[in-house]
């Protein structure tokens, strides 16, 4: 798929082999050593779930692979680009362009209605209001959620605010979209809905997904399935 | 199947209808491994007949086979309702193989880990099958690709919470 | 009570609140015993100096001497040091029961002298070595408090032998006190006083519904889960209340500990005479008001603080769209104390004491400083839609701020209005002041051009040295000094003219003379005296009379009288014909020519004038020293910083709780690769636009309520452009400091621990 966004900087295309890597990241909180030796490798426009108990230090792994939180020792390798050495800026502005973000809960800003939520990552690329929204209007009604974009996340439910969600992780055209439990609080119906959109849309766009999850019938949504035990990955799950 | 009885009941309840036709429309919504055999189509039939719950309201005899029109009973209709009444009796459903090897592996001090690690794989790989084929199926397909879902599901997470216990089972087991 | 046992065991967190609400309530109790001492500092001051104003007491007719009585007399009257007053006495006891005046254990012995602390550390300190000079006396003893009217009086007492009581300087008393107490009867002063004590008090109690409020929205979401679990309405509310009861009670008891302890500071402040710590108690009343307040207060701010949870459980989780605000009734409040103000200082104004003015005016004050802060959110919603959405910390912030009001402004609003109302008053008041006091003017009419005007010492007895003029011209700073005698003539009822008697050297250094012979008279225009008038001579004994002999006509004034104070200048010669001896029998002075520029050259001047006569008095009175009109603005200054110190403490810990509540927001926003600068950009605005603004509104309702006070009180307009800009620029540099204060707390919620769910 060709990406209408143009781009300066060489994109993971350019290079060969998997688009995300991560080899033996260690990371402890205080006393708590959430990771140890966790590795990965996400291949191009495929979904991959971390599935473990709570506290096996999934969650932990998710943010490291996304430059959210830097590990203690270990190497990412985005395209060609080592997150754990990069500096915060880079990070930062890797988030904004090449990633996108579903969480469990609390993650739309209250105060936004929610078109302006979605378009939020696409203002913070510098995009002006108007054709930010604009296109925020366009997603939202793709994921049939249109009628609540002038609603404030409070005013939607459960289901309609995590698309909106949904929307706000796809607007980018994310390479990798980096889902923390995103069913997490929803029922079954709703819960569907949501994957069904978010992995439909990421196969359209070819986009990769780490999907965090303790739950089997969402994990069998993805490819193939990683195991995350005492902040150990344990890469079993065969994909096709 | 103790279940093909009533649910003939419940299609004929539509409209009459052949035998051939029947079997077809189960298959259409319930045979999700394979089709039925049209010696079990006829001999559950013949059961219904027997019992009173169907009736023959017409034989048409033409070039084939002779084919006759079944249509439910008042009998009938009052079976189906009753049986859709009646709650299933739980089965304790017990995974007793995976149990035995389970305990199996833990008396002979073998990883059990390993084994559920390895089950777990195997049922996440069905239920990615599933889910695939539900998401290009109709509703019918769906409902019936859920419900198997959430009994794989209900075995894995079984298989989880026994992961988590394996320490204080390998004690128990040991203890015996 | 559940409340209460939530409130002190609820872990670490809810500790620290109760801690923070504790301290927040203790300062505002704290400053309102001050303010409930108010009244008896006032009473004690004025008690006391009833019995100090020992001229006004004195009996008439004088007493006879006898055994206990006890002559008093000013010693340098008007002196000053560095321009704060010197008050001296010169005493001498007539006999052993003679009665001692208040705060003096013992008569200073002739030449002994008993002073004032302030004044003993003043003696102390070795910069001031005029001084020393000034009052070279031993110090003997200090004058204990209930003959002082604050710590910082500089008073002395010098004893004396060989004095004369005439009834005027030098006066004989049986007793001291009975005088009336001292009241600041200026109405205007009384009216700065009232606006000043409600102007300061608004914020003390913003600031202790604040602090009330320290950990609400936490509080707000344990008590929507304890509804949610079943507790009813009444419940719920008695859960608040005690969670709040525990906070207030310790903080009334630390704001009574904080109270008790910050008397002695209130000793240190330097206004007027200042106040001894122990005069600062509470009146019973007010003090049980506060007692009764300050509990009511918190807890009505707590219960309508939890209304929504108390009526929906749910409503902490999901807030509904906020209805916008409405102008009509947020503006009826200020025009409403409007009203009220204009009626109170009608009444006060035209002496019809139907109702009491101070009650109107008040409410009137409370009104429509309250409804300044009613109008900001209504202003605030304006802006924020007309303010555009670029850029993005922009957009964030607007609708931040649509979604809710910004209490933490109110504080600065009030305190903002209320000082640039009072200043304005002031102002008005200061510049009646100015003009209302006839000009005490110009010495030096009439005197040769480029002169300095002449200061003057007056003797009141012959000088201890033997030639005055040597000594005043010896000190540097003395350019000219020229000893004249004077008397009054009075003449018929009510005429008379003052009489300056010097030969002809002295009385050609004071004025342009013709020229001049023994015997000869000149008169300064207008003198109302005609030659062959005669006149009684006052300040003699037995009281002589005088015939105005021929004079010439100057045509100028004389240096070193006042404007429009006629002069006969009479060389002795010509006074002979009254009494050979009536010059001797004068009034001795000297007429200084200083130089103003010099340095320390009122000081060189007041030493060198106790050494001729200690019982000297100056003339005139110091420029600069303090009137209560400075005074007062030095108040409201310190008053002003302390509450704005109030509003930052407040705003701080609220903006830090309210981040918190955000952190989530803030990590998703930071894992989605928001820069720091449009998060902290957004707090800035959201802060940056309200206060804009507030103040704006608080300068608009401060100066408009500045005019009605002058144009009530009919005192002309008076704004100070500075002094307004100053007073809003630390209004918006108290909240600038607030966000910075918190810019921290906000930084660290940018990171990503904040993604880990609760």
């Amino acid at each position: 798929m060709t990406r209408p966004t143009p781009r300066d900087r060489p994109r993971p295309e350019d290079t060969d082999g998997p688009l995300l890597t991560a080899y033996g990241l260690n990371k402890a909180f205080g006393l708590t050593q959430a990771l140890s030796t966790a590795s990965l490798s996400l291949g191009r426009g495929e979904i991959v779930a971390l599935m473990g108990p709570s506290g096996s230090g999934k969650s932990t792994f998710l943010h490291c692979l996304a430059g959210v939180v830097r590990p203690d020792a270990g190497r990412i390798d985005y395209g060609g680009v080592d997150l754990t050495h990069a500096p915060d800026p880079r990070l930062s502005a890797l988030r904004r362009t090449e990633f996108g973000f579903l969480f469990q809960f609390g993650q739309l800003v209250p105060e936004l209605p929610c078109v302006e939520n979605v378009a939020l990552p696409l203002r913070l690329n510098g995009q002006r209001r108007r054709p930010a929204e604009r296109e925020a209007t366009r997603m939202l009604e793709r994921l049939d959620v249109g009628d609540v974009a002038r609603k404030r996340p409070g005013a939607c439910s459960g289901g309609q605010g995590q698309r909106v969600a949904v929307a706000r992780a796809l607007i980018t055209r994310p390479r990798v979209v980096f889902a923390d439990e995103p069913t997490g609080a929803l029922d079954s119906l709703n819960g569907e809905k949501v994957l069904r959109l978010l992995t439909d849309t990421a196969r359209e766009s070819g986009a990769s997904v780490v999907l965090v999850t303790h739950e089997p019938r969402v994990a069998a949504y993805a490819d193939r399935e990683v195991i995350v035990r005492d902040g150990r990955t344990l890469d079993i799950g065969g994909g096709r | 199947m103790s279940s093909l009885g009533p649910a003939f009941l419940g299609l004929l309840e539509n409209r009459p209808q052949h035998g051939y036709d029947l079997k077809h429309v189960y298959d259409e919504h319930f045979a999700t491994q394979r089709p039925l055999a049209y010696g079990q189509v006829y001999a559950t039939l013949s059961r219904l007949l027997k019992n009173g719950l169907v009736e023959v309201t017409a034989t048409e005899t033409g070039g084939g086979p002779e084919r006759k029109r079944y249509a439910v009973t008042d009998a009938g209709v009052t079976d189906v309702e009753q049986w859709l009444g009646r709650p299933e009796s739980p089965a304790p459903y017990l995974q007793s193989a995976l149990y035995t090897k389970v305990v199996l592996a833990l008396l002979t001090g073998r990883p059990a880990e390993g084994i559920l690690d390895v089950q777990r794989a195997e049922h996440l790989q069905q239920m990615r099958e599933l889910t695939r084929r539900k998401a290009d199926g109709d509703l019918g397909d769906q409902l019936i690709c859920d419900h198997a879902l959430f009994h794989l599901e209900a075995d894995l997470r079984w298989l989880e919470l026994t992961a988590a216990r394996l320490d204080e089972l390998s004690g128990e087991v040991r203890g015996r | 009570m559940i409340g209460v046992r939530l409130s002190l065991t609820g872990g670490r967190e809810s500790a620290v609140r109760t801690c923070l609400t504790a301290v927040g309530v203790g300062v505002a109790t704290a400053m309102l015993l001050l303010a409930a001492s108010l009244p008896t500092i006032l009473d004690e001051v004025g008690e006391r100096s009833s019995g100090l104003s020992f001229r006004q007491s004195a009996e008439y007719p004088q007493p006879p001497p006898a055994e206990d009585t006890v002559l008093l007399g000013s010693a340098l009257a008007n002196a000053d040091h560095r321009g704060t007053p010197v008050t001296g006495w010169v005493i001498e006891p007539e006999g052993d029961q003679a009665p001692l005046p208040p705060g003096i254990a013992d008569f200073p012995e002739p030449g002994e002298m008993v002073v004032s602390p302030a004044l003993a550390e003043r003696l102390a300190d070795p910069d001031n070595d005029l001084l020393q000079r000034r009052l070279d006396h031993p110090v003997v003893g200090q004058i204990e408090e209930e003959g002082l009217s604050g710590p910082h009086e500089l008073v002395y007492y010098l004893g004396q032998e060989g004095m004369e009581a005439d009834g005027a300087g030098t006066v004989r008393m049986d007793a001291f006190g009975g005088g009336e107490p001292y009241r600041p009867d200026t109405p205007v002063i009384l009216l700065l006083g009232l606006v000043g004590t409600v102007v300061m008090l608004i914020p003390v109690v913003v600031f202790l519904s604040a602090a009330v409020r320290f950990g609400g929205q936490a509080r707000d979401r344990r008590l929507a889960a304890v509804r949610l679990m079943g507790a009813d309405r009444a419940a719920t509310r008695r859960i608040a209340a005690g969670e709040t009861v525990a906070g207030v009670l310790l903080g009334m008891l630390i704001g009574a500990g904080f109270f008790v302890a910050g008397r002695p500071i209130v000793e240190t402040l330097p206004i007027d005479d200042g106040v001894f710590a122990s005069d600062v108690v509470p009146s019973p009343v007010l003090a049980a008001g506060v007692a009764v307040l300050v509990p009511l207060l918190a807890l009505w701010v707590a219960l309508l603080a939890v209304r929504g949870v108390a009526v929906e459980p749910l409503g902490v989780v999901r807030r509904a769209e906020r209805r916008r605000p409405r102008l009509w009734w947020r503006l009826l409040l200020p025009v409403f104390g409007g009203a009220l103000l204009y009626a109170g200082l009608g009444s006060f104004l035209t002496g019809t004491v139907a109702v009491n003015w101070a009650v109107l005016v008040s409410v009137g004050l409370l009104a429509v400083l309250l409804g300044t802060t009613a109008v900001l959110p209504w202003l605030v919603d304006r802006a924020v839609r007309t303010l555009p959405s670029s850029p993005l910390s922009l957009q964030l912030a607007r609708r931040r701020l649509a979604s809710g009001g910004d209490r933490a402004v109110s504080g600065i609003v009030v305190t903002v209005a209320g000082a640039i109302a009072l200043l304005t008053l002031l102002n008005g008041a200061e510049s009646t002041d100015r003009e209302g006091v006839p000009e005490t003017g110009d010495p030096s009419v009439g005197a040769s051009a480029g002169e300095g005007p002449y200061q003057r010492v007056d003797l009141s007895k012959e000088p201890r040295v033997e030639d005055p003029v040597a000594l005043f011209e010896g000190e540097p700073a003395i350019e000219e000094a020229v000893a004249v005698r004077r008397t009054y003539a009075m003449v018929g009822d009510n005429g008379g003219v003052l009489v300056r008697v010097a030969d002809c050297a002295s009385l050609q250094q004071l004025t342009d003379l013709p020229d001049c012979e023994p015997g000869d008279v000149f008169a300064t225009p207008g003198a109302e005296v005609e030659p062959g008038d005669v006149a009684e001579m006052t300040g003699t004994e037995p009281p002589m009379h005088w015939t105005v002999p021929q004079y010439t006509e100057l045509s100028s004034g004389v240096a070193g009288a006042r404007y429009g104070e006629e002069t006969l200048l009479a060389t002795p010669e010509a006074m002979a014909s009254a009494d050979p001896e009536v010059v001797e029998e004068m009034t001795g002075a000297v007429l200084l020519r200083v130089d103003e520029s010099a340095p320390e050259a009122r000081e060189q001047m007041l030493a060198a004038a106790a050494e001729v006569d200690p019982t000297a008095g100056m003339e005139p009175l110091v420029a600069h020293v303090g009137s209560p009109l400075d005074t007062m603005k030095l108040m409201l200054l310190a008053g002003a910083i302390a509450c704005l110190v109030m509003v930052v403490a407040g705003v701080t810990v609220g903006t830090v709780e309210q981040i918190q509540e955000r952190r989530r927001v803030h990590a998703v926003l930071t894992a989605f690769g928001a820069r720091r600068r449009t998060l902290v950009g957004s707090v800035l605005w959201q802060t940056a636009v309200p206060v804009a603004l507030g103040v704006a509104t608080a300068c608009v309702f401060g100066l408009a309520l500045g005019a009605l006070l002058l144009g009530a009180t009919g005192l002309p307009m008076a704004f100070d452009v500075a002094e307004i800009v100053t007073i809003a620029a630390a209004g918006a540099g108290a909240i600038v400091l607030a966000t910075l204060l918190t810019l921290p707390a906000l930084l660290r919620t940018m990171r990503a621990d904040g993604l880990r769910s609760e």
